[in-house]
Order: C-alpha cells, then structure tokens, then sequence
C-alpha cells in the first residue's frame, strides 16, 4: 500500500527489527542498528520512551543546528488512529513525541506507519501559525486552509470543510526566508477522520489534513491536526475543534541518534 | 407477397436508422461517458472514508460579522507562472522513436547528432554537453535550472529534488541509501532524453511513416457509416422508384 508521494519511507517486509539490545544505556543510534537499505520496522522508534533524547543529523539540523545535529529530549507520546469505517480495523497511525530543545519550540517526532509502510518525521510549530479553535481561525482570518463557505460573510466554522490546496501566506519553513510556496495534498490527500489518545487514556475524534509542497524548501511537509472536533455526545462544537499546525520533514533512520533514559 | 416487399423495404430504414443511433453514440455517447467519470483516470488515490457515522445535525449559531480580505484555500492549484525553457520548449513529441519527426531526424543529421543507439548519443552528449548542465552551485541560483527538475524518480519513488547548502547544488534524500545525493541530470534517463532533444540529438532507425491513432480510427468508422447510409437509403429509394 503506496500511501505517499515522495520517497522516505521504507518497506519493513515481515515486521522484524524490534530494536534487540535497546535500554542498555549505552547511545547506540536506532538506526545503526540496521544497514540502510536492510528490512525493518517502526517498532523501535514506537517504543521511545519519555526521557529518551534523540540526535537528528539530517540535512536541516546540519543547517540549523551546526554540524553535531541536534539533540532532542523525547516528551509525551500520543498516536492518531484512523479506522475503516465499515471494517473498524487500523488503516494508518501517527505516533507523534513530544520533543523539547532549549530555543527550539514546539516539535514533534512522528513515525507514520500503515501496514507495511512506515515514515519518520520531524516537526516543528510554525511560526506564523497559531493555535486555536475554528472560530479562533477565522477571527484572525486565518482562513487559508479553509475552502470558501456558500455565504462568506455568514457561516458556521465548524461546517467550513478543508481546503486541498490552502492558500498560505509567505512563512519560514525553516531556511530563515519567508517565501510563499504551492501546499498541494499529500498522504491519503483528503481528510482523514480519526482518534487521537490523550493522558487520561480517552479518544479524541480528531481530523487530519496532510500537505506537500513541490517548491524548493527544507521542510516540504505541513501535518494539520484539529482535536476534539466531536463531542462525545456526537454533537458538533459551532466554534470547531483546536486546530495545530506543524511544518516538517521525512528523515531517514540513519540520520537519527536514538540514546534511552 | 405484399408483406415480402414491406420488409424488405424495411430493412433499410431499419439499418439507417441503427446506423444513425451508431453515428449519435460515437459523437454523443463516449463524450457523455466520459462526462461521468467513465473514461477519466489518473488523480489520487481516495482512501476509504474515516468518517464517523454520526451526522451533523445541530442548531449552530452563524458568525455575521462582515468577513473582508479573507484568504481561502481552493480545490484546483491555482496556476503558477512557469518560464518555459528552450530545452522544453523544442522538445519533439517523441524523441528517438520510430514516430518522430522527419525534421529532427534530418537537422540530427546535418548536425552530425545522429545516432544509432542510445549509449552512443549519451556518450557524445556528455562529452560534448557535460559541464553545461551540473547541478552544484555556490550560492542559490535565482531561478531553478531548467534542467533540474522539481522531482525525480530513484528507486521507482519519486523525491523531491531540493538546492542543499549542505551539498552546495541541488541534489534529493536517496529513499533507498537514506542519503542525500547531488542531482546529476546526465544520469537521469528522462533529463537526458530531453537535453538531448532539445539539442538536435536523434538516435535509432529513421522515422517510418504510416502508424494512425485512434482519432484516425474514429474518423475512419464515422466516414464508413455515413457512406453506408448514403448507399441503403439511395438503394431503397431506388427501389421505390420501380414500377
């Protein structure tokens, strides 16, 4: 199952490599642990626990963060699942960490994984983003992501339905210029219904909107997530659900550094 | 025998008038399938519907507050202002097959570009064209190459081709080495093809003439079932006409 566009991932074949000799103590990269090319799964980088740092090495970090890369302490975890709706079986899931860097934002650690396919990711909170409800968004006008309502100047956030093709403004997607680029749909290329766990172990209906861009950047990525769009009653919240916005990247495993608690 | 002779001046009007339905399908039916979907391809894939069952159905209070100067997002890319460059635009429609033009064909080998294999033009082409078209820059070129494409296709995964200070030139994340890697243009076989084009390069037999498309085919049948028509309804008028 082809669930990108653009090349990052890797086939993990029958599921193997579950990070053997991991919690050692010793920092070992995760990605060491195989030879680049060799079969594997993503269930080494699902099991990072909270405490854990992880070094990305890749090409963005050299760039950002001098050439030692930069390291990341692993926070909180959660995982966004999205379900066939007839069979109710697993289609796809974002596993995303929670990464703290002094001076570094809000970031994320994502693995994305669906079947046999899997991707890493990092991400990090936009700038010229900020969070918030639906209603939030449109106050601000805010409303790129959003396709335009019959009435414009009468309407329901929460029934505003996702743009495939945002129009976002000119922002830093992380090379320190601020320049207007093509968003195009990525991923599955639609909305995709899901549930996301929180702390308290309940599910959170969750919408999530992948993005790509073709134009020349170092982070081609935009991973849109809006939370608790449902209540659990069924009822839909007018001011819509808390919408985030990361922009980011693939990398490849060999490019991170994984060193347990 | 009064019945024999209706029928068989039926017949005719019966075959024009299937022949008239035949002739309003080629026009009129496959365009108005195509209109639904029947023809189209191509596109992304749609993945199975997440979509919980519970519906929307509330009373909603409305925003009413006059609403200007908002930016919304769209379903079509909106269209992009793109240079064309020489090289795209002398491309032949099909370079180094059998159906290109008798033009490339003969200014190749004026120019003394033709050749018999593939190997053999890449390998003149790189003497000769090698230095003109790299890919590593010191500083950020204003505008992307022409022959740097936006994305290419390594491992049979298409990945984006970036400018990287890092490489200092344009280069793309190797899916399979995990890597990232200078983009070189003389090693992609679709770039390469088209700078070769664009070159006056040529190679393989000479063009041959005589191939049709399906636009001919269609034309040929719409032009078959007129002149049947015009043949039976002359016939039948023909043969009212006898005493």
């Amino acid at each position: 199952m082809r669930l990108t566009d653009h090349g990052g991932g890797r086939g993990t074949g029958d599921g193997r490599g579950t990070g053997e000799g991991r919690g050692t103590g010793e920092g070992r990269g995760t990605g060491e642990a195989r030879a680049p090319g060799d079969p594997g799964g993503p269930e080494p980088w699902l099991a990072l626990k909270k405490g854990d740092w992880l070094t990305f090495r890749d090409e963005g970090h050299f760039v950002a963060g001098g050439a030692g890369g930069m390291d990341y302490l692993v926070g909180a975890r959660r995982e966004i699942e999205a379900r066939d709706r007839d069979s109710g079986l697993r289609v796809a899931a974002w596993t995303l960490y929670d990464l703290q860097a002094e001076g570094r934002g809000d970031c994320r650690f994502a693995v994305f994984h669906s079947g046999e396919e899997f991707e890493l990711r990092f991400y990090f909170a936009t700038s010229f983003f900020a969070r918030g409800t639906r209603d939030n968004l449109v106050d601000r006008a805010q409303t790129w992501f959003f396709l335009p309502p019959p009435d414009p100047e009468d309407f329901v956030s929460s029934a505003l339905e996702w743009a495939p093709w945002p129009d976002l403004p000119p922002f830093d997607a992380g090379d320190g210029r601020e320049v207007k680029r093509t968003w195009g749909p990525a991923g599955f290329g639609q909305t995709v219904y899901g549930f996301m766990d929180d702390d308290e172990g309940e599910d959170l209906p969750v919408q999530l909107v992948e993005y790509a861009t073709e134009d020349d950047s170092p982070n081609s990525l935009l991973l849109l997530v809006e939370e608790r769009w449902m209540r659990p009653d069924g009822a839909v919240p007018p001011e819509g659900g808390f919408v985030s916005l990361f922009a980011g990247r693939r990398i490849a495993e060999t490019d991170i550094t994984h060193l347990p608690a | 025998m009064r019945s024999t002779i209706s029928s068989s001046r039926g017949l005719p009007r019966r075959a024009a008038k299937v022949a008239c339905c035949l002739v309003l399908f080629v026009f009129f039916g496959a365009e108005s399938l195509a209109a639904r979907g029947g023809f189209s391809g191509g596109g992304f894939k749609r993945a199975p519907s997440f979509r919980p069952s519970s519906a929307r159905s509330f009373s909603m209070p409305k925003l009413s507050s006059p609403r200007s100067g908002f930016t919304w997002g769209s379903r079509q890319p909106k269209p992009r202002a793109s240079a064309t460059s020489p090289e795209s635009a002398t491309l032949p429609r099909s370079f180094g097959g059998a159906a290109s033009t008798r033009s490339v064909y003969d200014a190749a080998r004026s120019k003394g570009t033709l050749f018999s294999s593939r190997d053999e033009a890449a390998t003149n082409f790189g003497r000769s064209y090698g230095s003109r078209y790299g890919s590593t820059f010191s500083s950020p070129p204003s505008t992307r190459p022409s022959w740097i494409p936006e994305t290419t296709t390594i491992g049979g995964r298409s990945v984006n081709v970036v400018y990287s200070p890092m490489l200092g030139g344009y280069g793309y994340l190797n899916p399979l080495l995990g890597t990232w890697m200078l983009y070189d243009a003389l090693k992609d076989a679709a770039m390469m093809d088209r700078l070769m084009a664009g070159n006056g390069y040529y190679y393989g037999p000479p063009p041959v003439y005589g191939g049709y498309d399906p636009g001919f085919v269609n034309l040929a049948v719409i032009l078959l079932f007129v002149i049947v028509m015009i043949a039976i309804a002359s016939g039948a008028a023909r043969r009212r006409r006898r005493p």
